[in-house]
């Protein structure tokens, strides 16, 4: 009886017990390796899992810290504000100087409640501010040092459509004023331009709007009382129209005028970012799926000075130009040439471990 | 659970080498002492058959009571593996040895099932109350169900009780689930015969679950909750009558199916409204002709299948994603009309040789539900024409050796009726006809006479699987058409030994297989648009044990090894293990028989870490299983069964893919046969 029980009960007992050989929990010590005060962080995604990773010795680490996999990332100061959108809806805040640490790097994520959507972020002090959330129909203030809400401000007043949201998307301060990008969208479609809102940044209350010119305005960038948006149209065609176009807002007199156009870019801006020694821009031009390079625009009269940066193929991944280092960084998102590239000048090097998600946007912290 | 017992063995060498699954068929005049009544066609299995690795077949016996769900007790066999999304009817599906579900080809009475938009067929929708058997074929497809499947194929064999017989089943259970099925048969005359089967499930989902609220690095906002609109509602049928005439038996069935619920949505996403509503009838008229003379036999077939997929939900309310239109309401669904039929041919000569061949075809019609509260009133009809021809033929020239081939070639036109087609641009697209032909082989090769305890059986071929309608045409908002999507393709290749001697039987199998030309979703600007992409392999081992070491105790076990990989040339994937697949998992099984009334069994299984993404960012922890039953027979051909599911009550999820599944259940199962 013993015999015939041996066998089949040493088979049974075996194969489960063996499950103890396969499982690879583990922990590590982790210690910061970065030497300097300033990270450049990048967002990588392929819209299953995404993960935060930063430049360490201008090479992409190898650590990464994992988020939702549509978020985006925003500077402010010695902190990198992570946005996880549609499916998580939270605020992150983490601590650059603690990258490579692990999770401690992580000071706080709150829930912002679903559908939320949050797009961008203006801090204007360590105790105040304020957060666009595109599936809302307010403006959230909140406290940078807990990421605790505070107040709300309502902008349902200018929805296109029935809901209530118009599609906050980007902000930026201007001195006391807070400068509100609306997209205005109409059942998700951008058949109207855009409106910029002025804000009182510390009291909230709506000071004046502006009419913008193109249709579906993204990315914004400030610079000696201007503001730059890149409007980059209906991404479901790629017609070359006025709908999208680099726009430039003069905040002293409210005047809007085009200081690029889709013709002139060979496609719709998305990204933008500035050189301000040189005092250009660069933006990533949507020219239809799968195809996105990034062009060079003089601030000042809106020439192009490079329509296409060699060695992007899709580079909707992002644009950045540190102004420290003087480096550009763009986000190619071609699937089998995916990485974070750099430009300095004069030639692109390719920074990013082949083994890593696409980019999908970048944030420059400094301290 | 399985029971393994001298009854099984037998039925179980009379399925070895199964390729036909139920279309296995001799002519009647050779059967031997097994054959059936000479009014019955289709008889056992010719010796031929046993060509290739057995199919794994299970019965009710191996569910009822049990409180599994198909896709669990699918994934209690080697090589198979699943993953829940949910209570009762959420969806669930199961990979073999690796290949994604998608690949593998779920058959109704061997019909192959409809298109589910590229996505893998819901085992969860399936009801067991309405099967006899279930047949997994993880090496060589049978001809008979296409001859071809980069994973393998399920064949779902419905109830077809014959002759002055019932059953009725019921079943309770936490958080308000139940069953309740009745199947009834009866010769009506000498000649006809009627069965039906009919069921009705139903859940409440309101299990207990731990919310993190989506954020994994604050547990200050952790909590358990109540899962709420989960609720699952199913009413199913099949329907069969069977007249037999001097020169064959003409077979009609009937099926339908209606089932509605909430879709409860994520972990931290969750909804309040959304839902779904899924309705079919289908309709099959089978001719099975007597043999003529010598070895040859006809069959053919006709069947219809109207079906209609809605899903709803609130953006307003549930706050699920980008609205276009009413933001209170949103819907999306389609209709679909197929119609198929199929000619088969038999032929088997002085035993040593055997064919087949099988020429089925369809015709299929998509076409949008329109709903008038929504703008999103995108015009679009797809259509797909269909010819499929499967040839098996087998050699056996020593009792001892056996050889099979299949040769499968599949034809196939395409119809895009133009206009706002490609729903996510606006341009409209002019009518256009695609064709295409695909073909698979497979080869197969046994040693080992019937009698012998030890065969050795090697097979391998090349399969592939054609996009479907919707993966080519994209009827979804933000997915980009690709009209150039070419098959997938691969191959895999099995070498298994049986062993089996009195009550054990030992099965060890090493496998591995390759898929190319993957379909993946790439995003870009908010984009996704499916293209040939991805490469996957698989090597690895299974074992397959069972044994009734004493009278009052039966034992099996199996086990999977395996090094599931993915080698697409995107970076990010290169090496990584595939999504869900583990590289080892392991099950046990006991079953106590305490008196001729009393049974007590217990399975545990145990399976290593799995990652959710590609990228393997997302990872789960090994995770373990328990499972018990306990079997009471209070009268004759009665059977109460007490069954604790997930005894442990743990399921790992990551936080940002998590579908709350639920922890322990209990269930009291009636079984009574008149």
């Amino acid at each position: 009886m013993k015999k015939k029980l041996l066998l089949p009960l040493g088979i049974a007992s075996s194969l489960l017990l063996s499950g103890c050989l396969f499982d690879s929990d583990s922990t590590d010590n982790k210690v910061s390796t970065l030497t300097q005060n300033s990270v450049v962080a990048v967002f990588t995604s392929d819209y299953t899992s995404g993960a935060m990773r930063w430049l360490d010795s201008n090479q992409l680490a190898d650590d990464s810290l994992q988020f939702n996999q549509d978020s985006r990332i925003h500077a402010g100061g010695q902190y990198i504000y992570v946005l996880e959108r549609f499916g998580a809806d939270n605020l992150v805040r983490v601590d650059a100087a603690k990258l490579g640490i692990g999770d401690a790097a992580v000071e706080y994520q709150k829930s912002l409640g679903a559908g939320a959507n949050p797009e961008d972020v203006a801090i204007v002090s360590s105790s105040l501010g304020w957060l666009a959330l595109s599936g809302r129909g307010y403006l959230l203030k909140f406290n940078p040092a807990t990421g605790l809400a505070m107040d709300s401000i309502d902008i349902s007043a200018y929805s296109q459509d029935s809901t209530p949201s118009p599609q906050a998307v980007a902000l930026a301060l201007y001195g006391d004023t807070l400068c509100v990008v609306l997209q205005r969208l109409t059942s998700w479609s951008p058949n109207h331009p855009g409106l910029l809102l002025l804000l009182d940044a510390n009291k909230g209350s709506i000071m004046d709007t502006i009419a913008l010119l193109g249709h579906n305005p993204g990315e914004i960038v400030l610079e000696d009382g201007k503001l730059y948006v890149a409007n980059s149209g209906d991404l479901m065609n790629s017609e070359l129209d006025d709908t999208r176009s680099l726009d430039v807002v003069d905040l002293k007199t409210g005047s809007v005028k085009v200081l690029s156009t889709s013709v002139a870019l060979g496609g719709g801006p998305s990204g933008l970012t500035l050189d301000q020694k040189n005092q250009v821009l660069y933006t990533s031009v949507y020219k239809g799926w799968g195809e996105t390079t990034v062009a060079k625009v003089s601030l000042t009269d809106g020439k192009v000075i490079t329509a296409k940066l060699p060695g992007v193929s899709n580079g909707f991944g992002g644009v950045a130009f540190d102004n420290k280092t003087q480096i550009l960084y763009v986000g190619e998102q071609d699937q089998t040439l995916a990485g974070v590239k750099s430009w300095d000048g004069d030639s692109l090097r390719v920074v990013s471990s082949p083994k890593v998600l696409p980019p999908t946007g970048f944030a420059i912290a400094n301290w | 659970m399985r029971q393994f017992d001298s009854k099984s063995c037998i039925f179980l060498l009379s399925f070895l080498g199964i390729v036909a699954g139920a279309n296995a068929q001799v002519p009647a005049d050779t059967a031997g002492a097994n054959a059936l009544p000479a009014t019955e066609v289709r008889t056992q299995i010719n010796p031929i058959d046993q060509v290739g690795p057995a199919p794994i077949v299970l019965k009710p016996a191996d569910w009822e009571g049990s409180g599994l769900g198909l896709a669990d007790l699918l994934a209690t066999q080697a090589g198979m593996h699943t993953r829940r999304m949910g209570g009762m009817g959420s969806f669930q599906a199961v990979s073999i040895r690796g290949v994604a579900a998608n690949k593998v080809v779920v058959c109704i009475d061997g019909i192959p099932l409809a298109e589910n938009h590229g996505a893998a067929f819901n085992l969860g929708s399936v009801d067991l109350n309405q099967l006899e058997r279930v047949e997994v074929f993880k090496g060589t497809v049978p001809a008979a169900f296409g001859g071809n499947g980069l994973g393998g194929a399920i064949n779902l064999v419905t109830r077809k009780k014959v002759g002055q017989a019932g059953k009725v089943q019921a079943s309770y259970g936490s958080h308000n689930t139940g069953e309740a099925s009745l199947t009834l048969g009866s010769n009506l005359t000498d000649s006809l015969r009627w069965n039906s089967s009919v069921s009705w499930r139903f859940s409440d989902n309101d299990y207990k679950y731990y919310d993190r609220n989506g954020t994994p690095y604050n547990h200050e906002d952790d909590t358990t909750r109540t899962q709420s609109n989960a609720r699952f509602n199913q009413f199913s049928g099949s329907h069969g009558w069977s007249l037999i005439r001097k020169s064959g038996e003409l077979r009609l069935n009937l099926g339908h199916s209606q089932e509605s619920g909430g879709i409860p949505g994520t972990e931290s996403q969750h909804t309040h409204v959304a839902g779904f509503d899924q309705q079919f009838v289908a309709s099959r008229l089978t001719w099975l002709n007597r043999p003529w003379g010598t070895g040859l036999r006809l069959e053919a077939e006709l069947g219809a299948r109207l079906g209609k997929d809605l899903f709803h939900w609130s953006n307003g309310i549930d706050g699920l994603g980008y609205s276009v239109g009413d933001p209170n309401y949103q819907e999306i669904g389609s209709r679909s009309l197929k119609a198929d039929g199929a000619l088969r041919l038999f032929g088997e000569w002085n035993e040593p040789y055997g064919f087949e061949s099988h020429l089925s075809g369809f015709a299929e019609q998509l076409d949008p539900r329109d709903h008038p509260a929504t703008l999103n009133s995108w015009q679009w009809r797809l259509q797909r024409h269909s010819l499929t021809s499967a040839t098996e033929a087998s050699w056996a020239p020593q009792s001892w050796m056996a050889l099979r081939m299949h040769y499968q070639a599949t034809a196939q036109i395409d119809h895009n009726s133009g206009g706002v087609l490609r729903t996510t641009f606006p341009d409209t697209m002019e009518a256009e006809a695609d064709s295409r032909m695909a073909q698979a082989l497979q080869g197969s090769l046994r040693w080992g006479k019937p009698t012998f305890p030890f065969h050795v059986s090697v097979s391998g071929g090349h399969h592939y699987r054609i996009p479907e309608l919707r993966e080519q045409y994209s009827t979804g908002m933000g997915i980009v058409a690709n009209p150039d999507l070419k098959p997938e393709s691969g191959e895999k290749v099995e070498l298994a030994g049986e062993y089996e001697v009195k009550k054990t039987r030992l099965q060890i199998a090493l496998f591995w297989n390759q898929s190319r030309n993957g379909i993946y979703y790439v995003n870009s600007a908010g984009l996704s648009k499916p293209m040939n992409l991805t490469r996957n392999d698989n090597l690895g081992c299974e074992l397959d044990f069972h044994s009734q070491p004493l009278l009052w105790l039966d034992v099996s076990a199996q086990a999977t090894l395996q090094n599931p990989r993915n080698q697409s040339p995107l970076g990010a994937y290169l090496g990584k293990l595939t999504p869900n697949e583990p590289q080892l998992s392991t099950g046990s099984e006991f079953t106590l028989r305490l008196g001729p009334k009393w049974d007590v069994g217990l399975r545990a299984e145990w399976r290593s870490e799995v990652f959710r993404d590609p990228a393997n960012q997302m990872r789960i922890a090994p995770q373990e299983g328990i499972h018990s039953t306990v079997s009471f027979k209070p009268w004759k051909q009665g059977v109460l069964r007490f069954s604790a599911t997930n005894l442990t009550g743990v399921e790992y999820q990551d936080v940002y893919s998590a579908y709350p599944t639920p922890g322990r259940q209990y269930f009291i199962h009636l079984t009574q046969t008149f």
